[in-house]
Parts: C-alpha cells; sequence; structure tokens
C-alpha cells in the first residue's frame, strides 16, 4: 500500500467497494433477468421440463398470433389516449392559462397531480364502478339527463372497451401534460409576445409562431415518457383492474404474463416480453438522444 | 376601466375552466370516498351518485379486519420500508463513487447502475425473476417481493443524486480529504447533508413506486396473505366483485395512505417526477 501502484489499487478497490453493492442486485436482479428474457425467447420450455432450443419459431410464431395482434391493437389505442390525447389538451389549457398570472397555482399543480400517485390497479377499480353496466356511474348519469338510450356495457364490448380504458389515461395524463407545459411556456420571454402583438399577430398565430416552436423539448419529452407508459407498467395493473384484459383492452403485458403463468408457455411468453422491450427501448434510446441534445 | 373589466372577466373565466378540470380530476376520488361509506343495497336502490344516508363506518372494520386488508397493509409496509431504506444507502455510496472517486470503466458503471436499471421495467423480467427466486428458495417470501424493487430503486436514486452531485465544487471533497477526513466521513457528514433535498426527492418517489408495485410481488408472492395491498385489492376483486361498496373500501385502503404521503411530499415527488423541469 505504501508504493503508488499499491496506492492506486486500493483506490480503485475503495470506488468499487462504494459501487458494489448497488451494482450487484441492479446485474443479478435487473440485467441478469432481462438477459434471460431474451435467451428464453429461442426455446420452447413449459417451465418444468427440458427446455429445447427452437431458434427463431418463437418470433415467426407472434407473427401469426392474432391474440398478440389485438394486444398490440389495444397498446396503439392507449398510445393515442395515454400519449397523444393529453399532450394536446396538456397544450391547449397551458397556452390558454399559462401567462394570465393566476393566483393560487399551487393548489391546482397538487391537485392535477393526483392520479399520479396511486396504484394503477386502485385507478382500474375506481373506473371499473364508474363504466359498470348496472349501478355505473356513466350510465346513471345518462340517466339523469334524459339519454338512457346511449345506456351501455362500456367495458363490456370490444366496440367501446379499449376506448373506455383509454379515457382513463386521458384523466390520467392531462393534468401532468398542463403543468409541464405551464412551466414551459412561463420560461418564454415575454417580449416575444409584446412584439408579435405589435406586428398584430392574433392568440392562434402567437401560439404556433413562438408558445409551440419554444415548447419543443418539452412536448417530446412528454410524448415519449407516456408513451412508455402506455406500453408497460401503467396500463398491466388498469387493465388487470377493469376488465381482466376482456374485450380487445388486454395489453401486450398482460398478454405475456398469461402466457407465462396461465398457460406455461415460458419460451413463446419470452418473446413477446422480448419484443415488447426492444420496442420500449427504442422509444427511450430516442429520448435520450433528444434529452442530450438539449 | 373597461379594460381593467375585461380583464376581471377573463380571469374569472380562466379559473372556472381550471376549477373544472381539478373537478374532474378528482372525481373518481369522491366518488370511491363516498362509495366507500354507502351499503350495496342502497347503491342498487338510491344509485351510485347519492350521498350515503347512513354513513357505514363499519365498512372499514370489515375490510381491514374481516376481509384482510390489515394484513396486506402490513405486507406493503414490511416490503417498502426496507427496499426505500436500503436503496438509498445503496444509492448515496454509488453516487459518490460515481461523481467523487477514481472509478475505472466510468462511463460504463454509470450506464449501468443508472439508465439501465430504469429502463428495465417488472414485465420484461418478471418471468426469469419467478425461476430466479424459484432457484433462490426465495419464492413467496417478503425479500422476493423487496430485492427486485431495491434493485429499481437504487438505480433512480443513483440517477438523481448523481446529477445532484455533479452539481457540487469539487474543492469541498479536496478540502475536507486535505484535513485528513476518511471518504467515509466526507460523504456521511457532509455529503449527505447537503443532498438532503435530492435524498427526500428519491426517497419519496420509491416509497410511492414500491407502495403501488403490482407485478413485482403479483409473481414472486402467489401465497395472498403474504401480499401487499395492490395484488390483495384485486384478488378480493376477484371474489367479492358484487360489493362495490366494499370495493371501493379496500381502494381507499390502498390508495389513501399514499395521497395523504403526497399531500407532505407534494414538492419533492412533483420535481422528481418532472425531473425538474417544474420548479
Amino acid at each position: 500500500m505504501k508504493d503508488i501502484n499499491g496506492g492506486k489499487l486500493h483506490k480503485y478497490v475503495l470506488s468499487y467497494l462504494y459501487l458494489a453493492p448497488s451494482l450487484i442486485v441492479i446485474i443479478i436482479f435487473l440485467l441478469y433477468p432481462l438477459f434471460n428474457s431474451f435467451r428464453y425467447s429461442f426455446f420452447q420450455w413449459d417451465g418444468v421440463g427440458r427446455m429445447s432450443f427452437v431458434a427463431i419459431t418463437n418470433y415467426i410464431g407472434i407473427f401469426k398470433d392474432a391474440k398478440f395482434w389485438i394486444s398490440f391493437r389495444a397498446n396503439l389505442v392507449y398510445i393515442l389516449f395515454f400519449s397523444f390525447i393529453p399532450t394536446l389538451f396538456g397544450l391547449i389549457v397551458s397556452s390558454v392559462v399559462a401567462r394570465a398570472n393566476i393566483r393560487g397555482v399551487r393548489i391546482f399543480r397538487t391537485i392535477f397531480f393526483t392520479p399520479q400517485v396511486i396504484a394503477s390497479v386502485a385507478v382500474g377499480t375506481i373506473f371499473g364502478w364508474i363504466y359498470a353496466p348496472q349501478f355505473g356511474v356513466v350510465n346513471q348519469v345518462l340517466d339523469l339527463v334524459g339519454l338512457e338510450s346511449f345506456q351501455h356495457a362500456w367495458l363490456g364490448s370490444s366496440a367501446t372497451a379499449p376506448v373506455a380504458v383509454g379515457f382513463i389515461g386521458v384523466w390520467l395524463w392531462t393534468g401532468f401534460c398542463i403543468i409541464i407545459f405551464v412551466a414551459g411556456i412561463q420560461k418564454i420571454d415575454e417580449d416575444f409576445y409584446a412584439s408579435a402583438q405589435l406586428d398584430g399577430a392574433n392568440s392562434v398565430q402567437q401560439f404556433f409562431h413562438i408558445t409551440l416552436p419554444a415548447l419543443k423539448y418539452e412536448i417530446v419529452v412528454v410524448i415519449i415518457m407516456t408513451m412508455i407508459r402506455a406500453l408497460s407498467t401503467n396500463v398491466f395493473g388498469i387493465v388487470s383492474a377493469a376488465t381482466g384484459g376482456a374485450f380487445g383492452t388486454r395489453p401486450i403485458s398482460l398478454y405475456a404474463y398469461q402466457l407465462a403463468f396461465v398457460q406455461h408457455d415460458i419460451g413463446y411468453a419470452s418473446s413477446v416480453v422480448a419484443v415488447l422491450a426492444v420496442i420500449v427501448f427504442v422509444i427511450s434510446g430516442l429520448s435520450m438522444r433528444i434529452g442530450e441534445r438539449e | 376601466m373597461m379594460r381593467n373589466l375585461r380583464a376581471r372577466v377573463t380571469h374569472l373565466f380562466l379559473y372556472v375552466f381550471l376549477i373544472v378540470i381539478a373537478f374532474i380530476v378528482l372525481l373518481p376520488f369522491f366518488i370511491m370516498l363516498l362509495g366507500s361509506f354507502r351499503e350495496h343495497i342502497d347503491i342498487i336502490i338510491r344509485g351510485p351518485l347519492a350521498l350515503p344516508k347512513i354513513w357505514h363506518i363499519e365498512n372499514y372494520y370489515d375490510v381491514l379486519f374481516k376481509y384482510r386488508f390489515g394484513m396486506f397493509f402490513r405486507n406493503t409496509f414490511y416490503i417498502t420500508a426496507p427496499t426505500v431504506l436500503v436503496s438509498l444507502i445503496f444509492a448515496i455510496m454509488a453516487a459518490y463513487s460515481l461523481v467523487f472517486l477514481e472509478l475505472p470503466l466510468r462511463k460504463l458503471m454509470v450506464l449501468l447502475s443508472t439508465v439501465l436499471g430504469v429502463m428495465i421495467a417488472s414485465e420484461f423480467i418478471m418471468i426469469p425473476l419467478y425461476r430466479l427466486m424459484n432457484t433462490l428458495k426465495l419464492l413467496d417470501t417478503y425479500t422476493a417481493a423487496i430485492l427486485p424493487q431495491l434493485a429499481m430503486s437504487a438505480a433512480f436514486s443513483t440517477l438523481i443524486l448523481r446529477s445532484f452531485f455533479l452539481g457540487l465544487p469539487r474543492d469541498l471533497i479536496d478540502a475536507a480529504l486535505v484535513d485528513g477526513a476518511t471518504n467515509w466521513r466526507i460523504l456521511w457528514s457532509i455529503l449527505v447533508p447537503i443532498a438532503k433535498p435530492a435524498i427526500i426527492t428519491s426517497g419519496a418517489l420509491t416509497t410511492v413506486w414500491t407502495w403501488n408495485s403490482y407485478i413485482i410481488p403479483l409473481v414472486l408472492i402467489p401465497t395472498p396473505s403474504k401480499d401487499p395491498l395492490a395484488v390483495g385489492l384485486l384478488l378480493f376483486q376477484g371474489t367479492y366483485t358484487i360489493d362495490i361498496p366494499l370495493t371501493m373500501t379496500g381502494t381507499v385502503v390502498t390508495a389513501l395512505p399514499m395521497l395523504l404521503f403526497y399531500l407532505f411530499f407534494q414538492r419533492h415527488i412533483i420535481r422528481g417526477l418532472t425531473k425538474g423541469a417544474v420548479d
């Protein structure tokens, strides 16, 4: 330890000792399982017997699997409702309210964020009742306003169920988008708007020429973040609680879960997981690229 | 004068607009809360939107003790508390190493211990985790749910703490080193007090995520008596799906602790969720 090399080695060991606890649990309980998800996807396996290598057969199977594509379609609907629509609503609302110097902003901010701290199964359970065919909230409201003819088993048919689940996403994410965009707009120099007004630009023109370009970064971040939620964790719990995955609402993640833990088709389930993981990683990779550029 | 009036009317209109949105956001919570105090037969007779005629507080007693939500609550606590505490300690040490110590392969280590960790969602690893916990003979224990959650939380907290440490002046450390302080002392008695806001943000968010986590305990703890609230709520729904008030009471028991927690730590939680874009 006395000579220079020994000191250096000592320092390196020390650095890794500090990093080790975190690094070890991440490698053993996240990275190694992720690697295994990809590895299993090349095998046929029921989880008990022998694993037999089948190369890319599972992936070819996905292409021909109608159930997978129904789930894929559900996820696309969720991307529309969890990501694009809240972003659009957020832009509209924030551009109207952000520059109006409103008092009590903190209270609205607090309220708009509350859906974020609720377990997704709890969200799904509450909306399961709101949408219920008998004694459900939506149908009761329709009854009260004299629109009984529009009453419907909202979660009980493929025509309405995916969209009904989608609306949960609008509820969940619009407030979040509003707050992010309000913060972004408040960073814009007020002089831009003042001089645009002098040039005779109306508020719609101001929105398209000043607000929208200035919010480019926030918009991309919000869309990507909500897209990832619409593809993974968020919807798994919500759908499990609200419909159990029936009537075209089952997302890819829940399909993979049922393949693995109900049908014990471990290899095929892993290939479905792998496809989902790759989609999410590509989207996350894009977001980091954009994040670095700023 | 005229201008002033117009500005006031616009202001009023914006307030009403925001209040309507706030009301829509809160509505499902009101529905949940009011529903939890009613009786199922009352919902059938008077509809889901009526106020409770008699406030059935005993729903809470039934759900907590007869339908085992008290136990689910305890299980959630046993999983969340160690996950958050241990992951914070791990993350504080890891972030210190990544920023201030001489670490060969630093870039790779940053990638492994932060970015990759936060990108891996539970469903990407649920199948191999089941096999791994089976092999380790940990299946059906709190530890099985804690370990992966701990890893995800450590990765997230390291990410937050690393960017906080990067913003600190190096002289702070160097001066203390010259004074003969050990790294351990520097970290815990100089840096940790300074990093308190970042530590609270990490801890608050990982608490919410661990409390609400569903897939990991669903897969790794098959025995209901050891499951946390999120899994317990769905088990209850599967068995007693008919009784709306009891289901809503169970939902309140699951959601209310985090709603209260959020009211206490809202600034930190919002800052963490928006990655500092707000405040």
